[in-house]
């Protein structure tokens, strides 16, 4: 009789050190998904930093929309410059923006006229000047939605010193809202009203050129296949390059297979040592815009 | 002849379960619910107006969704009925004075809550992969593999919870007493991550979409086996403790 008690206790002894270690073990094992979210929160205590940044959109192998951005930004002297260049493949053009003594200046690359917008600097001091990261409730909201997705992301270390921090996903493992949004975007670019609209507005905005001219009129069978997140983390835990690959399959009208790839491609340097470029308009054409209301949809 | 009464009390167990008008509820809930979604979903795909092809994630979306809230649920009604339902009708006593030893009747007990997680996963698997040939057939049949490893995998996890139950319902003479610490406790464990992340790692409720692991060649095998490793220590202390208080229980 007194047998069986001693087994019983013992499983359930060896249950307990088996949570213990295992708990400890997981506990202390390197995410990825840690080493990266540490990084991000570096660049985000960053005063400054220029971000160096393309998107590239293939179809097929073919290139349909391509955008280069570069920015400096500077959070302790309230200053940024930024300049985009957008093509589609065949088309290439170039906009440039500064953030300066509390004014945002436009240049459109093409009209010789700088556009001025009026921001009263207050505007984006919100936090008081200081630059901090998503709040803390978010983050562990996000933590807890992502659950074990975390676990798939890995970490390496990389030859000098730093890591590689890498999420890769296909097939069944894309999270079904993932998918849906995904799919849902390629389409909207690609299809119908919004395509028509996007160019619409290109005729009348210089800002904004059709972009979506080239894009495959996906219809059918519309699906994201794959995920790719890669993030490259310096030897001082600075996120320095971040790339995100996402392909998405479906087919045209005419059957024909489209893959979709869609990759983004983020520098990031020049940490606390960046001075943002400032343009000095004494004796250009200058159109100064008041709308308190509708601001630039980046100053909300 | 010892396994035998085993044997013998696991199908009467499963039958008393299954005359129960909850049981077969509950499992027409589980084919409806891939069923009812699915059916939103091809309702959204044909009113995007465009082929957003999302029948291929059926499956993995309503393992997700059993795994989470379902299943745990039933799991708690059912340990309840198994244990705390049957001492309060003082049928228990009954199976009792049979030739079966406590700890054979326990582990029948138990294999009949196993059984009915099987149940309950096959049933999810094929409804879903029925929805989701339907949806996009050739789209899906790349994912039969994938999909039926990662609920065979959703066992262990269940499996836990199961008996985390089931050692609740020892504490409890009435039902209602025992489904409510046991609801109170699964809420609990689901909010923890968001109040403690650093804690989620200990807790069996968090490994609950363990399958995602087993999906594909994402996660690396000791990442695996680490959580193997949290699940099964759950359940041994879970059916360990439970089998002594059930051991010493006056009937």
């Amino acid at each position: 009789m007194k047998k069986k008690w001693v087994t019983m206790g013992a499983v359930f002894g060896i249950g307990a050190v088996m949570l213990t270690a295992s708990g400890l073990s997981a506990m202390a094992s390197t995410s990825g998904y840690e080493a990266y979210k540490s990084a991000v929160k570096n660049v985000h205590s960053a005063a400054s930093m220029t971000t160096g940044g393309t998107i590239t959109v293939t179809d097929n192998g073919r290139t349909v929309l391509s955008a280069d951005l570069t920015a400096k930004i500077n959070h302790d002297r309230d200053a940024m410059s930024a300049a985009v260049t957008v093509g589609d493949g065949s088309e290439e053009h170039t906009m440039n923006m500064y953030r300066q003594d509390g004014q945002i200046i436009l240049d459109d690359g093409k009209s010789g006229v700088y556009k001025r917008i009026e921001t009263g600097g207050e505007h984006w001091k919100k936090d008081g000047g200081q630059h901090v990261g998503p709040p803390a409730h978010a983050e562990r909201i996000i933590d807890a939605l992502m659950g074990s997705l975390k676990d798939l992301a890995t970490v390496e270390a990389t030859a000098d010193g730093g890591k590689l921090a890498s999420l890769h996903l296909s097939g069944s493992q894309i999270p079904a809202v993932a998918n849906a949004v995904g799919s849902l975007f390629v389409s909207n670019m690609s299809n119908g009203e919004h395509g028509a609209h996007w160019g619409g507005e290109a005729a009348q905005n210089p800002m904004h050129p059709n972009w979506t001219a080239n894009w495959p009129k996906l219809t059918d069978q519309i699906s994201v296949e794959q995920i790719e997140l890669d993030a490259d983390i310096n030897p001082s835990n600075y996120l320095e390059r971040q790339e995100a690959e996402i392909v998405i399959t479906g087919k045209d009208e005419s059957g024909a297979s489209h893959e979709v790839v869609i990759t983004v491609d983020v520098d990031l340097s020049g940490f606390n040592e960046t001075v943002p470029d400032a343009i000095d308009l004494t004796g250009k054409q200058v159109e100064t815009i008041r709308n308190e209301e509708n601001g630039p949809p980046w100053a909300h | 002849m010892l396994m035998h009464s085993l044997k013998a009390n696991w199908l009467n167990e499963m039958e008393k379960l299954w005359v129960q008008r909850r049981t077969k509820g509950f499992l027409l809930l589980t084919l409806l619910i891939p069923a009812a979604a699915a059916a939103a979903m091809a309702l959204l795909q044909r009113s995007a107006g465009f082929g957003l092809e999302l029948g291929g994630d059926v499956p993995m979306l309503m393992l997700g969704l059993f795994t989470t809230l379902f299943l745990p649920l039933f799991l708690m009604m059912t340990a309840v009925d198994l244990f705390t339902g049957e001492a309060a009708a003082r049928t228990l006593k009954l199976a009792l004075v049979r030739p079966i030893t406590r700890a054979k009747l326990f582990a029948s007990k138990v294999l009949a809550l196993a059984a009915y997680i099987a149940v309950h996963l096959a049933a999810v698997w094929l409804t879903s992969v029925a929805a989701g040939l339907l949806l996009n057939g050739p789209g899906m049949l790349g994912r039969l593999a994938g999909s039926a490893l990662a609920y065979a995998v959703a066992f262990a996890p269940m499996f836990a919870i199961g008996l985390i139950a089931v050692l609740i319902a020892q504490r409890f003479t009435s039902s209602a007493g025992a489904l409510g610490l046991m609801i109170f406790v699964f809420a609990a464990a689901k909010l923890l991550p968001y109040v403690l992340p650093e804690a989620a790692v200990w807790s069996v409720f968090s490994h609950t979409d363990w399958h995602t692991l087993w999906v594909g060649d994402g996660a690396s095998a000791g990442k695996r086996l680490n959580t193997f490793f949290i699940l099964v220590s759950y359940s041994m202390m879970a059916y360990m403790g439970s089998l002594m208080m059930f051991e010493r229980k006056p009937f």
